[in-house]
């Protein structure tokens, strides 16, 4: 099932590469793929929901049940499947040890996919725990935390039986990653379910400590879900695709240990201005600036380790991929510190600014860091010469680049409208306008906004085609195989 | 030995720990531990975290069972239950929200997006009838909303015997539910949905609660309970923002 | 996976590293190397060591002072059962009290006029009028117009306020009256409470009576009906309905009873909507909004009301 994949990477010792386990890896990036039309197709069709409230299908598929399912499906099921599989490529290769245990990887596979239609079904039906990207209800929280727990034990594994000295430093996110998710799904999750054989629980913590766990979590699921995992997989197929070495070791170290240290503190910037006292405020405001430097020293890291192969990005769509993702990364936190300041964040705050903000992260960063990974991953682990069609990337390139910047712009728009409209007092002293009245005028960026993500769709859509293609051509000879993807020049 | 002495001390420093898997592990666990702890564990421990002030008391059974359906719906997605210290928020929804109005909350629905209006203090302000034909249809009574419809709530029978886990689960977790409160759980359910029923027993076990017939029809359903809960919120704690007592300034 | 010529890279110029013979044993050490080899190759992938522009130094370290000066200004720290006040002693909450006391210090001398008025001055000046009437209109917004309609043009059951037709009175002090107390609102003891009753489900008409009633109504609101019936329906009418619509059938606002010979309808003026409202009776509900509302923002919100009929 495994080795057609072992022929990439440069020499590396006297010893013959092992046979990597790249079947799991095939499987993880096909899900990927089908999660994010799923994913991204539920996000357009609640963005519509907004526009046309009348395609609110009650009781299953209304906004509120339906959200969830967008999110998990785009974070979880999209990106998560997209960082658990290129981080099993990358740390076997990186560490020139195949995954331990014969089926573990692959009952991390099914479990994982097992999970995330357990979770999708259970919002569907009114199963939540309503903690925003924590949703899924105990049992399969439970289940989560044994698949995780496996997945935890591969990677740090396959760390254990490496024949190099040292870690590489994408498998320093990868790990921060996988270790710090753990603690934060425990202990989030902790709950009192009704009865052993109920759905739902009651939350172990209430009111302001419940919120402060929770915003912990959350901002930590953007910090090492969609962040540290996202930059493990940017140190390792950047550097490929580009055909280039890390710029700055150093640099990689100060920043790691910095993000680390201090994503953990900034979650109370989620809940700036409400009834979590002041000094939390103050404590993750603070750590929210302190992150902006370490977050643009990954960007900066990313950009110069490329800086040599600007040529490239005219020819080669994949880097070009990686490179946009890189400054997006870039734009998202810096405007992350931003709404973290208390008075910006008492404008942004409950407006479509955050949700602005969030999307420039995941469609930009998060988004096209795993389209490029994908493109990188494809061919080699099916062993083809490339990607089917090259045009096909081209065209999912300017499609979803269009959309990023109709979705981001027509909601910051609306957000900071909303802002400024919710605050306004007439000359005389009193409140210009009424809530409905800032409905109403949000209306066209909703539309705006779903056209944005219907382009992004339609990216994606193309990319499944691509991928569907490349993977169904008939196989060719070993030899071609061998050949790893050529960089198009 | 890939680091050696003549690597920059830091490579040299950092090299203990990326040559070893294990500590390296553990040395992530160390660091994202503290800042959880720093902020987390004092919320616990800080007398004056949560306010003292009169008025609170758990949810009624049928509040509960209320809510449990506002968290199934995720009406959290879109509306917020916490006013923040602003003059126009105050001005616009009523007195900021203090953290002692959720301390039952398990879990919390502060929220984290408006794209309807704070809830915060829904209770009281408009009718009954306005609930449940909002609910039925946002649209019959205002135009440009943009919230979905929820019409199966007003046929949805109330499965009543839920609440005594609900109940119970909740003491499990520190809600103060007394004995007597737990062992009429189902009789006050009723109680408070029926205007024909004796209330008396509920009112004194739940000060302030509103009993009556809040969707307007004989049978007992969701829609009850949802209007229930949306009609008490806010409606318990007294105390008044502009003298805020040196506790609430914290 | 030859990495080209590291021509024109910007940090570390390195010259290009030695290709190993293919199968041939690593090099101990790469000579080249800014980190002396510090680090192998993994998987083809090299590491150079540049330093962090200085830029990004400053900035990082700028971050640091900028946090220490918040958390020596604002609270910050947990602290033996407490936590850090900070050198401003500032406070969320306390922040809002010296914001609304400056909004009021800094309103314009009208408020102050409008808050000290009483109703009849304020009848009188036409620019307190104005003034009132525009500060209601959010407060109309957030608090009337999900039942009464964002242009105040009501609802099924929640009356039209545009109309100049008012069911409990529509002076000022009537109006205002009813925001205090609210309509039939339990929890308020001074609420307005009269309803119509269900004729016909609390059995004190017949089928028959209300079936003709039905027609007298609609005669006396001029629509089209069936004569005969309604003159059947007369004695009904004087029994049973004119100590509340009064024996004109033109309403009484002591008792919020609609005057039935307009055109005005809050549940319809068809058969079967007057049937329903004979039948089954009829009593909206208000909630009370003292309490809800100060004194001022009541009066504002009186004032927008009277001017939406204008």
């Amino acid at each position: 099932m495994s080795g057609t994949g072992t022929q990439v990477g440069a020499f590396q010792g006297a010893e013959a590469p092992p046979d990597y386990d790249d079947h799991v890896v095939r499987l993880f990036i096909l899900a990927s793929v089908f999660w994010a039309l799923v994913g991204m197709a539920m996000g357009v069709f609640i963005a519509a929901q907004m526009v046309w409230p009348q395609l609110n299908a009650e009781p299953w598929f209304t906004f509120g049940r339906l959200r969830p399912v967008h999110t998990s499906g785009v974070v979880f099921a999209f990106g998560g499947n997209a960082v658990i599989g290129t981080s099993l490529y990358c740390v076997q290769r990186t560490c020139r040890a195949r995954l331990p245990g014969r089926f573990a990887a692959e009952f991390v596979f099914w479990g994982y996919q097992f999970f995330i239609v357990l979770a999708a079904l259970g919002y569907v039906m009114g199963v939540t725990q309503s903690r925003e990207y924590a949703e899924p209800e105990w049992l399969t929280d439970l289940w989560l935390a044994v698949v995780w727990l496996t997945y935890l034990g591969i990677f740090v594994g396959t760390l254990l039986r490496r024949r190099e000295p040292h870690i590489y430093v994408a498998n320093w996110y990868y790990l921060a990653f996988v270790v710090a998710v753990t603690i934060l799904h425990v202990v989030n999750n902790l709950a009192v379910p009704l009865a052993w054989n109920e759905s739902n629980s009651v939350s172990l913590f209430g009111g302001v400590q419940d919120a402060m766990t929770q915003w912990w979590y959350g901002h930590n699921a953007v910090g090492f879900f969609l962040t540290a995992g996202f930059l493990g997989i940017m140190y390792y197929y950047l550097p490929k695709q580009a055909d280039a070495p890390i710029w700055s070791y150093r640099l990689s170290i100060i920043s790691f240990w910095s993000l680390v240290f201090m994503y953990m503190w900034a979650g109370p910037h989620h809940l700036h201005y409400t009834s979590l006292p002041d000094w939390v405020q103050t404590l993750g405001m603070t750590f929210t600036i302190m992150l902006w430097m370490p977050s643009w020293a990954s960007a900066l890291n990313g950009f110069m380790t490329a800086s040599g192969r600007w040529d490239r990005l005219r020819t080669d769509p994949v880097l070009r991929f990686m490179i946009v993702a890189v400054v997006f990364y870039a734009v998202a936190t810096f405007e992350g510190p931003f709404m973290g300041v208390r008075t910006v964040n008492g404008l942004s705050h409950y407006t479509e600014w955050t949700i602005s903000h969030v999307h420039s992260g995941a469609l930009g960063w998060n988004g096209f860091i795993v389209f490029g990974a994908i493109y990188y991953l494809v061919p080699r682990i099916w062993g083809r010469p490339g990607m089917h069609s090259r045009a096909a990337i081209e065209w999912h390139f300017w499609l979803g680049l269009a959309g990023i910047m109709l979705y981001v712009t027509a909601m910051w728009g609306a957000g900071v409208m909303q802002g400024l409209m919710w605050r306004a007092y007439t000359s005389l002293g009193f409140l210009r306008y009424s809530f409905l009245d800032t409905v109403i005028a949000a209306k066209p960026y909703y539309l705006m906004r779903f056209l944005g993500g219907l382009l992004y769709l339609g990216g994606a859509a193309v990319m499944a085609w691509n991928v569907w293609r490349t993977v169904s051509e008939p196989q060719p000879s070993t030899a071609e195989a061998a050949a790893p993807a050529a960089p198009a020049e | 030995m890939a680091t050696d002495n003549s690597s920059p001390r830091f490579a040299r420093l950092h090299g203990r720990f990326e040559r070893r898997a294990i500590r390296f592990t553990l040395a992530i666990l160390g660091v994202i531990s503290v800042g959880g702890i720093v902020e987390i564990a004092p919320l616990f421990a800080i007398e004056g975290t949560v306010e003292k002030v009169a008025g609170m008391r758990p949810y009624t059974p049928l509040e509960l069972v209320g809510r449990g359906i506002y968290i199934r719906e995720g009406c959290y997605v879109c509306h917020s239950q916490q006013i923040r210290p602003f003059r126009d928020e105050v001005e616009r929804y009523g007195p900021y929200s203090l953290a002692a109005e959720s301390m039952y909350d398990h879990p919390f629905q502060w929220g984290s997006k408006r794209t309807g209006p704070d809830l915060a203090r829904i209770g009281n302000k408009y009718s009954d009838d306005w609930h449940v034909r909002h609910l039925i249809d946002p649209r019959d009574v205002v135009a440009a909303s943009i919230m979905p419809s929820y019409a199966f709530l007003a046929s949805a029978p109330l499965p009543v015997e839920q609440v005594d886990r609900l109940m119970r689960a909740h003491g499990r977790v520190g809600v103060p539910y007394t004995e007597e409160q737990v062992a009429n759980a189902r009789a006050d359910l009723l109680a408070q949905a029926d205007p024909e029923a004796d209330s008396s027993g509920l009112m004194e076990r739940y000060p302030k609660a509103q009993a009556r017939n809040f969707d307007g029809q004989p049978r007992l359903t969701e829609m009850d309970a949802l209007v229930a809960y949306l009609q008490m919120l806010g409606t318990l704690a007294e105390f008044d923002w502009r003298r805020p007592s040196p506790e609430m300034l914290r | 996976m030859t990495p080209p010529p590291d021509e024109g890279r910007l940090g570390d110029q390195l010259p290009p590293r030695p290709t190993p013979p293919p199968g041939g044993p690593a090099p101990e050490r790469d000579p080249h190397s800014p980190l002396r080899n510090a680090l192998p190759e993994f998987d083809g992938i090299r590491e150079l060591d540049s330093s962090p522009p200085k830029v990004w130094t400053y900035l990082y370290l700028l971050t640091f002072l900028a946090s220490l000066w918040l958390w020596f200004a604002y609270p910050a720290w947990p602290w033996f059962g407490g936590a850090t006040r900070g050198y401003f002693e500032w406070s969320s909450r306390a922040e809002l009290s010296r914001a609304v006391e400056q909004a009021e210090a800094g309103a314009p001398p009208i408020a102050r006029r409008f808050a000290a008025a009483s109703w009849d001055e304020i009848n009188a000046d036409p620019e307190l009028r104005g003034y009132g009437a525009a500060a209601g209109r959010g407060l109309f917004g957030e608090n009337c117009a999900p039942c009464h309609g964002i242009d105040g043009r009501g609802n099924l059951g929640f009356p039209n306020l545009t109309d100049g037709d008012w069911l409990w009175g529509g002076t000022p002090e009537a109006i205002e009256q009813t925001l205090h107390v609210g309509i039939r609102w339990a929890a308020s003891p001074d609420t307005r409470t009269s309803l119509m009753p269900g004729f016909g489900a609390q059995r004190m008409l017949e089928q028959r009576q209300v079936l003709d009633l039905v027609e007298w109504v609609r005669a006396a609101s001029g629509q089209e009906h069936d004569a005969a019936a309604a003159a059947r329906a007369a004695p009904a009418f004087l029994e049973n309905c004119a100590s509340c619509h009064g024996e004109d059938a033109r309403g009484n606002q002591e008792m919020g009873a609609p005057n039935l010979t307009d055109a005005v309808w809050l549940y319809g003026g068809g058969r079967k909507e007057i049937y329903e409202s004979l039948w089954h009776g009829r009593g909206g509900v208000m909630p009370a909004f003292a309490g809800r509302l100060s004194e001022d923002m009541i009066r504002k919100l009186v004032l927008h009301l009277r001017s939406l009929g204008e």
